[in-house]
C-alpha cells in the first residue's frame, strides 16, 4: 500500500507541537527476531497527534519509523528480560504482533502510557465536541444571568424589543460600526448601551455575507469548523479580488466596506 | 521508513467519515484519471480500485492544502512540495465542496487548534461570569474527567492497565 511518505517524514521533522517526546527501547525492526529479547533498541521518539515516528537519535533527519496509533489500546507488559517499564501497543486487527517498548523509569513509563493512551483522533474528537457543548452551556448560563440583571434595569433604559436577539443579528452590523477587529467581540461591560445582545455578534464576516442574504454566524455557532469556514470564505474572495485588481491596469475592486 | 501497514489497511476498514468514488490522478506527470473509491477515516484519504477491498494507497492529511481546480474538482498538497498535487474530480459542485470542507477539518491539527480556541472562549465566558455562575468553570481536565469513563471502556473490563502486578499477557502475544 502506497503512503505519501514523503510528507509524512517532512511532518515528522516539522516545528508543529509534539504531544510527547523521549528515548525508549524498541524490539522490532530490520534484522530482530520475531521473538522480542535482549535489551532492545534505543531509539528517540515522538508522538504527534495519532502518530508515533522514531529517529535513530535526537538529531535524525529522517524517520526510522511510523506506528499509526488507531484502534490500538496501551498496557504495560513484561518485558523480554527482567526489565523494567515496559508496556505494549496493541492492535486489535489480525495478525499483528504488539509493539513492544521500554521507558526508562516509572515516571516515564506513566507518561508514555497516558500519552498514547490518549493519541486516537477518536479521543481528541470527544475532547474536542465536549468543550464545544461546555462552551455553549456556559454561554447559555451567561446569556440567562444576563436577562435577568436586564429586567432588573429595564426601567431605566431604552426598552429594547424583547426578541431583540432574532432580530438584531439582521441589525447587529450596523450597531457596531466602530472597526473592532474581526472576531467575536469581547463582552464589554455596559448593558445599557443597547448594544445588548450585539455584543455576541460577529463583525467582519459576519456582515460581508449578510451582504449576500447567507444567514450569519450565530452566538449559538460556537463550532470551531464553522467559524473557520466563514473566514476562510472572506479571506478567498479577497484573494480572488486582490489577483483580479493585479491583472487589470487600474484597480476597481468592488469590495464591501467591512466595519 | 518503515511503518505499521496492517494497521493502516485495518483502518481503511472502519467507518468512514466520507466516501465516495471519484476520479483520481496521481501527482507524476503524465499520470491518467482513474476511478478510485475514496475514503475518508480520521486524518487519513484511502483510496481503492473499484472493485478491491485492499486500498492502493493512503494519504496523511496533516498540513495539506485542498484547493479548488476547475468546476468540480479540487486537489490536495502538501507544503513541503505544493506543486506536487493529487486531483480529484468529483460528480457535482456540490460532492466538490463537501469534500473540500471535510478534508480541511481532517487534520489533528485543525483539532488542535478547536481545542485552544474553544477553550479560550470557555475562559472568555467564564471568566466574566458573577458569583452565581462558579459551577461553570470548565476546562480540559473537566473534559478527561468526563471522558475518562469512555477511556477505561475501551480496554477489556478485566484488566485495569495503570497497575503492573499479575498483568496476564494477551493470548497469542509473543
Amino acid at each position: 500500500m502506497k503512503l505519501n511518505e514523503r510528507s509524512v517524514a517532512h511532518y515528522a521533522l516539522s516545528d508543529s507541537p509534539a504531544d510527547h517526546t523521549g528515548f525508549l527501547r524498541t524490539w522490532g525492526g530490520p534484522g530482530t527476531p520475531s521473538t522480542p529479547s535482549g535489551t532492545g533498541r534505543r531509539c528517540w521518539f515522538v508522538l504527534k497527534g495519532n502518530l508515533l515516528f522514531s529517529f535513530e537519535s535526537r538529531e535524525g533527519r529522517a524517520p526510522l519509523s511510523l506506528v499509526v496509533l488507531e484502534g490500538c489500546t496501551v498496557e504495560l507488559a513484561e518485558a523480554p528480560v527482567p526489565e523494567e517499564f515496559a508496556f505494549a501497543i496493541c492492535f486489535d486487527a489480525p495478525g499483528v504482533r504488539p509493539h513492544l517498548l521500554a521507558a526508562e523509569g516509572p515516571a516515564a513509563q506513566e507518561a508514555w502510557v497516558k500519552a498514547l493512551s490518549r493519541a486516537s483522533f477518536g479521543y481528541m474528537r470527544l475532547v474536542v465536541r465536549e468543550l464545544e457543548s461546555q462552551l455553549q452551556d456556559a454561554r447559555q448560563s451567561l446569556a440567562l444571568q444576563r436577562r435577568s440583571s436586564w429586567k432588573s434595569v429595564a426601567g431605566r433604559c431604552k426598552p429594547q424589543a424583547p426578541n431583540h436577539r432574532s432580530v438584531g443579528l439582521e441589525n447587529g452590523h450596523s450597531l457596531s460600526k466602530d472597526s473592532s477587529p474581526v472576531g467575536l467581540v469581547e463582552e464589554g461591560g455596559s448593558r445599557s448601551s443597547g448594544r445588548g445582545l450585539a455584543e455576541w455578534e460577529l463583525q467582519g464576516p459576519a456582515s460581508l455575507l449578510l451582504g449576500r442574504g447567507q444567514s450569519p454566524v450565530s452566538p449559538e455557532t460556537s463550532c470551531f469548523s464553522t467559524l473557520h469556514d466563514w473566514y476562510g470564505q472572506e479571506i478567498m474572495e479577497l484573494r480572488q479580488c486582490w489577483q483580479q485588481r493585479a491583472q487589470r491596469s487600474q484597480p476597481k475592486c468592488e469590495e464591501q466596506d467591512k466595519p | 521508513m518503515r511503518y505499521n501497514e496492517k494497521e493502516l489497511q485495518a483502518l481503511s476498514r472502519q467507518p468512514a467519515e466520507m466516501a465516495a468514488e471519484l476520479g483520481m490522478r496521481g501527482p507524476k506527470k503524465g499520470s491518467v484519471l482513474k476511478r478510485r473509491l475514496v475514503k475518508l477515516v480520521v486524518n487519513f484519504l484511502f483510496y481503492f480500485r473499484t472493485d478491491e477491498a485492499e486500498p492502493v494507497g493512503a494519504l496523511l492529511l496533516e498540513r495539506c492544502r485542498v484547493i479548488r481546480e476547475e468546476p468540480g474538482a479540487f486537489s490536495i498538497s502538501f507544503i513541503e512540495d505544493p506543486e506536487r498535487k493529487y486531483h480529484f474530480e468529483c460528480s457535482s459542485e456540490e460532492q466538490c465542496q463537501e469534500w473540500m470542507e471535510a478534508l480541511r477539518r481532517a487534520s489533528y491539527e485543525f483539532m488542535r487548534r478547536s481545542l485552544v480556541f474553544y477553550r479560550n472562549e470557555i475562559r472568555k465566558v467564564t471568566g466574566k461570569v458573577c458569583a452565581g455562575l462558579q459551577r461553570a468553570g470548565v476546562g480540559l481536565q473537566v473534559a478527561e474527567a468526563v471522558l475518562r469513563p469512555w477511556l477505561m471502556a475501551t480496554r477489556p473490563p478485566h484488566r485495569t492497565p495503570w497497575s503492573s502486578s499479575a498483568y496476564p499477557r494477551r493470548p497469542g502475544s509473543s
